[in-house]
């Protein structure tokens, strides 16, 4: 699944709230998810089915309950995407200057 | 596309400094961030080849990249390309790195890293703030 079909679904306001609702409180059926974001059953089972479409979030069945939770892989697959260059570099180059350092000393 | 450019001066000959940045028993000790350690490495920078390399973090997470050389001036400068894998190995946008070494004038060196093609990320800097602490939380979630 592509990240940038994974940020298109949650530019939805209703659909980030969602996810950010059950990255907090962790499994939720989707009765306990429609109670806080006020809208109907039909609304939520779209917005529902549409982030388990870009692989945001996961299904399981539990007797007469369906409980959504979000993807671990997608969780890390943004993580990823965020690695600032930057950062990345500093922190190499901070190591390759104690190398390059050690490698004066030892002279 | 932006670009990237950082500069350091390093007290040792551009020699040294090259073969450290070409060089794979070097580079697999310093490519990546501090908080990470390199586990798979094939980077030879000497010579016109593909390469790859794999850092861990601190929980285990595998960060894959890899490249090709495209152009090499011993021991001046040398350019290849970048990309990041996703977890299905999938290589990602490819933007272009190229390091470059000068003397100081002196015993020592200045190394410049000019990393370009990068991805635009002001769409996603000015999406809202919400992403910061939705961030923190993915974050904390990996923890």
């Amino acid at each position: 699944m592509s990240l940038n079909q994974t940020f298109a679904t949650l530019g939805d306001p209703t659909r980030f709230a969602i996810v950010e609702r059950l990255l907090q409180e962790g499994e939720l059926s989707a009765g306990r998810l429609q109670d806080q974001a006020n809208i109907s059953a039909p609304a939520i089972s779209r917005h529902l089915k549409l982030l388990r479409n870009a692989g945001v979030i996961q299904q399981r069945v539990d007797a007469q309950r369906r409980l959504y939770s979000v993807r671990p892989e997608t969780v890390q697959a943004i993580h990823a995407w965020t690695m600032n260059y930057k950062d990345f570099w500093q922190g190499s180059l901070d190591k390759l200057e104690a190398v390059l350092m050690k490698e004066k000393v030892n002279k | 596309m932006t670009d990237l450019t950082l500069e350091r001066h390093f007290p040792v000959a551009p020699e040294v400094v090259f073969a450290h940045v070409t060089k794979e028993e070097h580079l697999k000790n310093w490519m990546g961030p501090v908080t990470m350690t390199c586990s798979e490495i094939d980077m030879e920078l000497t010579q016109d080849a593909k390469w790859f390399a794999v850092i861990l973090n601190s929980e285990g997470q595998r960060h894959k990249m890899s490249g090709k050389v495209t152009d090499i001036d011993p021991p001046r400068t040398v350019d290849f390309t970048w990309g990041w894998h996703d977890e299905t190995d999938a290589r990602g946008h490819e933007s272009n790195v190229r390091f470059q070494v000068t003397s100081d004038g002196g015993d020592g060196s200045i190394f410049k890293l000019i990393h370009t093609n990068l991805p635009d990320t002001e769409a996603a800097e000015s999406h809202n703030s919400g992403w910061t602490s939705t961030l923190t939380k993915l974050e904390a979630m990996l923890a």
